[in-house]
């Protein structure tokens, strides 16, 4: 391992693999920052982009991108208590109470500081985490990997949002994932007449349509989003406050890391634990939503402990930790990679630049921090009238880029206004991305086990880690229907008792 | 929110009825003389899909839309948190249609592109979704253009080497 972190130190210290790292950790910020773009929306901009990029270069630039946009949502968030990223939500609890004091310099001090060293310990876990948990996936067959495909699925029970909505999504991403040519037979589906269609649908268009020009509908409608400037003094290393918030940095960054790792939990539900664990453990609970440097320390440091872990079962077993991490997995597809536990052997160049540009990229954020927060606010002001026709101008073009086909800029527009009327009923837009990135993997694998076993489908659940992931499958799309009712009971009880 | 749900079940359905009569069309495993055929897989999607729709239906019906909103009982609804005098929110009234004229430029602009080439095509389109998005000032206006064009033509087309009509 040492060996390989040596040869990926090399490589990202090459000018190129540098520039593209700095160049990445500046445009995660400035996404991250702004309300309405997020780590999620710049990624699948950014996707059509890195096809023509070197795949070292291009997984270093969008896991940059992804780590520092994390951290970059609490700049807003702090300042105006407008969250640059779901994942910062927590933050503004505590972090708008500081600045409404006068404290804005610490709490953001304190955010880069959490932040960074978050990051540090979830980018160390990776490390060490995903070289062995793809060990273990080099036992896998057929139909561990189709058991995988299906744990990798019901991440849609995780993701927010309404379990029947989110499995309807999975379905409607399957269904697109089997457009085209059967791998087998050469039967054409659902290609009606098309000749375009015979190739399937590319991710790309789906992935920019849903996310980003739904988006840039839904902002037509709602208004601009003025932020009026404000001036402070960012104090990072402040020992005293240091003193005061090392431990809840420590146990932080270890929660958010394990809730990373798990599939489809994600950095914001990190943040949140994190945040409820920090009060739970506080001596004094009155002081928290009031401005308590813990209050900012926790879930900074969870959600860029989790966004690193989040990583791992991406590169380990090849199933997203969260929705962004999807969007990556897309990627890794286009690239013609496939993440996995084959993937770590044949590719340790490539994990380990990324792991050592991820080290990197949480040395960075202490660094360009200061200077980029000042440069921010006068980004701020640019209105949204400017941005939107420069987006979908963007979008337009890097969807056309992948095949030259207009065919593909048709189905961004289709999935865009598509997505863009999903979200008016709370539909999780990621599920259809998890059917279509893991549609075509289920089924080739599920025909292969099938043509293993003549058709007997005792097969997946004779082989002991196959049985063990569709029970864990089960157990976690069970937890999210009994959960919700568990709580209803309780907090009726909890009425009761108080009447 | 009621009508909305009931129109994604019924437009869903209506799809999945459309699926599912291609599907029946596919060739079954004997025909292709393989175990599992081309049909297989998409069918029993599909009806995944139907029997879901089903089920949202009759939880539609006997519970109403709330459970399908996606509030934890600690969320506040929107209207009840205080508004943040730093964060200066323009009056959103008569913005509900904007969303569909922006899109209807978009499409005249990707149709417009294959006929008048990228940078005409790139300028109207730039000028005229900041004019909808409510910019009024001449110079921004061209800014905003200028900013269009320079993407286009600089960053994705000499930089980045991707050839566009």
């Amino acid at each position: 391992m040492l060996e390989d972190l040596i040869g990926g130190f090399g490589v990202v210290m090459q000018p190129l693999n540098l520039l593209i790292l700095t160049s990445a950790v500046l445009i995660g910020f400035v996404g991250g920052a702004l309300p309405g773009i997020s780590g999620v929306i710049l990624v699948v901009i950014l996707l059509p982009v890195t096809y023509t990029m070197e795949p070292t270069g291009a997984f270093m630039l969008l896991t940059a991108i992804y780590a520092s946009s994390v951290f970059s949502g609490l700049i807003t968030a702090i300042l105006y208590r407008a969250p640059g990223t779901p994942e910062a939500v927590m933050t503004a609890l505590d972090g708008y109470p500081m600045t409404q004091k006068g404290e804005a310099g610490k709490a953001l001090g304190i955010g880069i500081l959490s932040s960074a060293i978050g990051g540090i310990v979830g980018t160390v876990v990776l490390i060490v985490a995903t070289p062995f948990l793809a060990d273990i996936a080099l036992r896998f067959s057929s139909p561990e990997f189709f058991a995988l495909a299906v744990l990798g699925l019901t991440v849609v029970a995780s993701l927010g949002g309404n379990l029947l909505l989110g499995l309807i999504g999975v379905c409607i991403g399957l269904l697109v994932a089997s457009v085209g040519l059967d791998p087998l037979t050469g039967t054409a589906r659902f290609t009606f007449g098309s000749l375009h269609l015979m190739s399937g649908i590319n991710l790309i268009p789906v992935i920019i349509g849903l996310f980003a020009i739904s988006e840039v509908l839904k902002r037509c409608q709602e208004g601009d989003i003025q932020l009026s400037s404000k001036s402070f003094k960012i104090r990072i290393f402040d020992w005293p406050v240091l003193r005061q918030i090392r431990g809840t940095i420590a146990r932080s960054s270890i929660i958010g890391t394990s809730i990373g790792i798990l599939p489809g939990i994600g950095a914001s539900t990190a943040a949140m634990v994190a945040y409820s664990e920090t009060v739970r453990w506080s001596k004094d609970r009155k002081r928290f939503g009031r401005g308590a440097p813990e209050g900012v320390a926790a879930p900074e440091a969870a959600n860029n402990a989790a966004a690193m872990g989040a990583l791992v079962p991406l590169f380990a077993l090849g199933i997203p930790g969260s929705g962004t991490t999807a969007i990556i997995l897309g990627a890794f597809i286009m690239h013609g990679l496939t993440p996995g536990p084959t993937f770590m052997s044949g590719n340790t160049d490539l994990i380990y630049a990324v792991f050592v540009g991820l080290m990197l990229v949480n040395v960075m954020i202490l660094v360009f921090s200061k200077p980029f927060i000042a440069v921010l606010s006068k980004l701020l002001d640019v209105p949204y009238s400017a941005l939107g026709p420069i987006i979908v101008i963007c979008c337009i073009v890097g969807t056309y880029s992948v095949q030259n086909a207009m065919m593909d800029v048709w189905l961004m527009l289709g999935f865009g206004l598509a997505g863009f009327l999903l979200e008016k009923i709370g539909f999780p837009l990621v599920s259809i991305i998890l059917g279509v990135v893991l549609g075509p993997i289920a089924e080739s694998e599920l025909r292969r086990s099938l043509a293993m076993s003549r058709g007997d489908f005792s097969i997946f659940l004779e082989r002991p880690i196959s049985a063990i992931l569709l029970g864990l499958a089960i157990i976690l799309v069970s937890l999210t229907v009994v959960s919700p009712v568990l709580r209803r009971r309780k907090l009726r009880n909890a009425t009761a008792g108080d009447a | 929110m009621s009508a909305r749900l009931y129109s994604f079940v019924f437009f869903a359905v209506l799809t999945g009825a459309v699926f599912l009569w291609f599907a029946l069309q596919l060739p079954s495993g004997e025909s292709v003389t393989t175990l599992i055929g081309p049909r297989t897989w998409p069918l029993a999607i599909v009806l995944a899909m139907l029997t879901f729709l089903a089920l949202t239906f009759v939880l539609l019906v006997l519970r109403g839309p709330a459970q399908f909103i996606a509030l934890d009982d600690d969320d506040v609804p929107p209207e009840d948190i205080a508004k943040d005098e730093a964060v200066l929110r323009e009056d959103n009234n008569g913005y509900g249609w904007r969303y569909l004229a922006v899109f209807i430029v978009i499409i005249a602009y990707t149709i417009a592109m294959e006929f008048t080439g990228k940078l005409i095509s790139t300028t109207i389109f730039a000028a005229v979704v900041t004019v909808i998005l409510g910019e009024r000032r001449p110079l921004r206006v061209l800014m905003t253009t200028g900013v269009a064009i320079l993407v286009v033509e600089i960053l994705f087309d000499r930089l980045l080497n991707i050839p566009l009509p």
